[in-house]
């Protein structure tokens, strides 16, 4: 590529939308000059990308007065000195089948586990495992894998000083399976495990199949290491996307990067704003067929990627993965099983429709709170960097995708991103409103200081800010007392009700000095009182008065539909929409899970009672056990030496 | 330009219907370009992988080295076998030899063992329709060009089948009665515009109908559905839908005549919609479904979604400015002047093209 490139077109296949961004050099620095979303045309009925495609182009076209096809509809790589084509054309993808994994390895715990980590970040669903471990014979495992009909065989296991028979025994597994499958549909094989036989894995598989050899994703027992292999999945996405989207493959053909999966992008701008500002952040997306969830702490950057949750296409496996409670939790109306599940197969039908009425949109954002809080749970297990239950406290959130920034008002876009990742503390809150985040995992790979200069200048967003303190709200009292001082220097006073929530507006480049008091046990940063300079959005200061340690909203259906509707009114501004009396009966289906919960509840008192018989119990404490004799149970013997 | 998804509900349309075999099959195209074909003809036939046996031939034999075997071979990779069948051996008839455990095939001889594959799957497409094969996908399948009436649906669980179409009597399937001895809509598609019960599809099995097409039904029947052997498919969704009137009378309009129902499970990534066509002569070749058409005003849609989901209007305008809904959120929309006289703002998300 010519070395004073510059413009880069970047298109991202979504599952109901693609986007695309032009990025060139303005005044010596890239910038973003040009952006079009449109319908991704896979699927039914058109079924080739390229459709959608030119006509986004054509939409960026006319709003930019530039040329970027040639008579043949091709995509002009690089740019001529007309200023027609671009220097780079790249293609990300988030639509389409998710390609299909099983993983060969020693253990569960350890191989196993750590390739589900290493693919966690990708469009992949792992179908199986197949490990020592798993009481399966060697057909078994075979069929497993054959039958699992992967595009992807995974094979890791052993340090790079440790077991090579038992990893030879796996591969030699996957030889069979290689040799019983015809040609035309053998998987693509990664091998990520003991790099001492990396050799013989090439000389057992490499003329069976298209095989790539990448670091041990597990060299030392405590060490994982997914750079390589990271780009040796996005290599295999490529090729599968080239082999079964066949209208991929022509865009492929013309992408410098090939096809490379949207999620990169979401976690190079966590990494990038973590060090930019020396703080933990989170990136978000959901869309209609996944979700990525992408988080940079303390200098580390995972990626939690997930083909089953999303709001379209994915909603039915949203409501499997994420339960039907999980969500009913975030509706100001009782509502039975069936009517969530009839609301998601009908949105799984029609994935770019959206909700017209309060009830479905009640219903979609409660998917949509339910689904990223169900990833975050996912997040805290899976990365050392967080606790299970410790409040999240991250300086900057990045949210993309329609449904989190697209409700067309800022301030609802804001209380909804804060209800779905409860942030604790100051956070900052930016969001991608033009769909420039999935192209960065793909620009880096060419241009890598546009990447840069692009989060540097202000091509995302910013909402505003969250000002949430950790605690438990105090009930009808006071819980937050601001002095808000302007910059001509007015002040103003305003008292949060706990459980409540406050909207400031405040623009982009204005700021203000917030001095926060804080009751009952609310705290920012360990503090009960704070002074904070504030910096302003296109929605302003949120100020969440709810606390951090429990549901944001009450446990009562009736309290939830007497507070949504009002603190959405707070915030938007807008007509309030109350809860009819209709909607509040409960439905058989909230009778059962009551019963279970009250059940579940009494099961946990009854067995913090102490047993009546264990009381009266004298402790035979020099009393030996005889051999052979019934021993008595470990809490018994606790009981009886404490008597 | 916003590009509206389009259900087609048509009186007489061409129809191009793709018949394909699935991604995990493998297999071959059996018509050719030109070629007029049937309702059951035969398009593509393809096999799809089973369960695997490892035979250790080795020890079976009692080999010294695993390249002992190959001399020992008496059947051919890739040969299809009898259960029983002796695969290797030095004597066909006698002493050690390795057998076929099932009916099945010799996929692999490696390192002294035979990879044995079960009877694979076969998997057969038929046409569907009668037409003319205008696309060739070399062992996969091909592309049927028809005539005729075009019910696309929603829903489907999985199976085809060819029947006379009936519509519901006048107090629908649940009224009618359980009586097996009476065969009156037996092997029989039968449409009704009400949402689809329990008893419905018990009226279903005890009536031996072939298949039903209904707009709709509750999501926790999906079992019961899908455990059926009879073909059923959802024209507009789940829950409590009526069937759009525009549907209703053009299926009532084709009462008692042959429907192809093939009610297709959609899967998110495929291509396809669960259809019913009924074939019709034409002499003039009406159009094809065109999906490239624009949203444009005065286009004829129908609403997907609550509060008017089913209702059939025209486009007024389309303005430029999103439109603050009732529920709060502010969309893209197109004024639309529905048949009930009433002008609404829906999303332009949430609008399919109805045809002309």
């Amino acid at each position: 590529m010519a070395q004073n490139a510059s413009s880069i077109l970047c298109a991202d296949f979504g599952s109901v939308t693609t986007r695309v961004v032009l990025v060139d050099v303005v005044d010596g620095q890239y910038q973003l000059v040009g952006q079009a979303t449109g319908a991704t045309t896979v699927g039914y009925p058109v079924d080739d990308v390229n459709v959608g495609m030119y006509r986004i182009l054509q939409d960026v076209a006319e709003l930019t007065g530039r040329t970027f096809f040639d008579a043949g509809r091709r995509v002009i790589t690089p740019e001529d000195s007309n200023r027609r084509g671009v220097d780079y054309f790249l293609t990300t993808a988030s639509a389409g089948r998710p390609l299909r994994a099983v993983i060969v390895g020693l253990t569960p715990a350890l191989s196993v586990e750590t390739a589900r980590r290493a693919m966690s970040a990708a469009y992949i669903d792992i179908v199986d495992a197949v490990h020592l471990d798993d009481e399966r014979n060697e057909e078994e495992r075979l069929n497993t894998i054959i039958l699992g009909r992967p595009d992807l065989i995974f094979v890791t296991g052993g340090t790079d000083r440790g077991s090579e028979n038992a990893v030879l025994r796996l591969v030699d597994l996957v030889r069979l399976a290689l040799r019983a499958t015809p040609e035309p549909l053998r998987p693509q094989v990664i091998y990520a495990g003991n790099a001492r036989i990396a050799a013989t894995v090439r000389d057992q598989l490499g003329e069976l199949c298209q095989l790539m050899l990448v670091q041990n994703i597990r060299p030392q027992a405590d060490v994982e290491a997914f750079d390589d292999v990271l780009g040796a999945l996005g290599q295999a996405y490529d090729r599968y996307k080239e082999k079964y989207g066949a209208s991929f493959s022509s865009v492929a053909d013309v992408s410098a990067c090939g096809v490379l999966p949207t999620a990169q992008g979401y976690a190079l701008a966590a990494e990038y704003y973590s060090k930019l500002t020396k703080s933990d952040v989170i990136a978000v997306d959901i869309g209609s067929s996944s979700t990525i969830l992408a988080g940079s702490f303390k200098g580390r950057t995972h990626t939690i990627v997930s083909t089953t949750i999303g709001l379209g296409h994915s909603a039915q496996g949203l409501i499997e993965q994420v339960g039907l409670e999980a969500i009913k939790h975030w509706l100001p109306f009782y509502i039975d099983d069936t009517s969530v599940m009839n609301y998601a197969l009908n949105k799984a039908m029609r994935p770019a429709s959206v909700p017209m009425d309060v009830r479905e949109l009640y219903i979609e954002h409660g998917l949509l709170r339910g689904a990223i809080q169900h990833l975050i749970h996912q997040g805290r297990l899976a990365w050392p960097e967080l606790s299970e239950h410790a409040p999240l406290t991250v300086k900057t959130i990045i949210a993309g995708g329609a449904a989190l920034t697209g409700t067309g008002n800022p301030a609802y876009d804001l209380l909804l991103i804060t209800d779905a990742v409860q942030p604790a503390g100051v956070t900052e809150v930016k969001v991608d409103a033009f769909g420039l985040i999935a192209g960065l995992g793909a620009i880096a790979t060419v241009q890598p200081e546009a990447v840069v200069q692009l989060l540097d200048g202000n091509n995302l967003e910013t909402l505003g800010t969250v000002i949430a303190p950790t605690g438990i709200a105090p009930v009808d009292k006071v819980a937050m007392s601001l002095k808000i001082k302007t910059p001509d220097g007015e002040v103003y006073d305003y008292d949060i009700t706990g459980g409540d929530v406050f909207l400031l507006p405040l623009q982009v480049d204005a700021s203000l000095e917030v001095r926060i008091k804080l009751r009952g046990g609310l705290r920012i940063n360990g503090r009960s009182s704070v002074k904070l300079v504030l910096t302003g959005g296109s929605a302003g200061i949120l100020f969440d008065a709810r606390g951090r340690a429990g549901h944001l909203y009450p446990d009562d259906v009736r309290q939830r539909a007497a507070q949504m509707p009002r603190m959405i009114e707070a915030v938007t501004g807008d007509p309030m929409n109350a809860i009819p009396e209709g909607w509040l009966q409960p439905t058989d289906d909230d009778g059962k899970a009551a019963k279970r919960a009250e059940r579940a509840r009494k099961r946990v008192k009854d067995q913090d009672k102490p047993n009546k018989r264990d009381k009266k119990a004298k402790a035979p404490a020099e009393q030996p056990v005889a051999v052979g004799e019934q021993e008595e149970d470990d809490l018994d013997s606790l009981r009886n030496i404490i008597d | 330009m916003v590009y509206s998804d389009q259900r087609y509900v048509a009186e007489l349309v061409r129809i191009q219907r793709e018949v394909v075999l699935p991604d995990d099959a493998l297999g071959k195209t059996l018509v050719k370009e030109g070629q007029r074909v049937d309702v059951r003809d035969k398009i593509a036939r393809g096999v799809i992988t089973n369960k695997h046996h490892i035979l250790d031939a080795m020890s079976i034999l009692k080999l010294g080295k695993p390249q002992d075997l190959e001399e020992l071979m008496l059947v051919e990779v890739n040969t299809q076998v009898d259960e029983g069948t002796a695969i290797a051996g030095r004597d066909p008839h006698k002493g050690r030899r390795v057998l076929a455990p099932v009916a099945g095939i010799v996929t692999a001889v490696v390192d002294g063992r035979i990879v044995f594959q079960e009877m694979p799957q076969v998997v057969t497409m038929e046409a569907g329709v009668r037409g003319v094969v205008v696309r060739v996908y070399p062992d996969r399948g091909a592309a049927i060009e028809a005539t005729g009436a075009l019910i696309q649906g929603v829903w489907g669980n999985g199976h085809n089948v060819i029947a006379t179409m009936r519509m519901e009597p006048s107090g629908g399937i649940e009224n009618i009665q359980l009586n097996e001895l009476d065969t009156t809509y037996r092997n029989e598609v039968m449409v009704t515009s009400r949402p689809l019960t329990r008893t419905a599809l018990d009226v279903s099995e005890a009536r031996g109908l072939a298949g039903i097409i209904a707009p709709g039904m509750d999501a926790d029947l999906i079992p019961d559905v899908m455990a059926l052997d009879r073909a059923v498919l959802l024209t507009e969704g789940f829950g409590n839908m009526k069937m759009t009137p525009a549907t209703l009378t053009l299926l009532q309009s084709f009462d008692g005549q042959t429907v192809t129902l093939d009610s297709y499970y959609p899967q998110r990534w495929q291509p396809r919609r669960p259809e019913a066509v009924i074939n019709r002569l034409s002499n003039e070749k009406p159009p094809a479904p065109d999906f490239r058409v624009p949203l444009k005003q005065g286009a004829r849609v129908r609403v997907s979604r609550a509060p008017y989901v089913g209702q059939i209007g025209r486009v007024n305008a389309l303005p430029e400015q999103p439109v603050l809904l009732p529920n709060g959120l502010r969309a893209t929309c197109a004024e639309v002047t529905l048949m009930t006289g009433e002008t609404v703002y829906i999303p332009v998300a949430n609008l399919e093209l109805a045809g002309t």
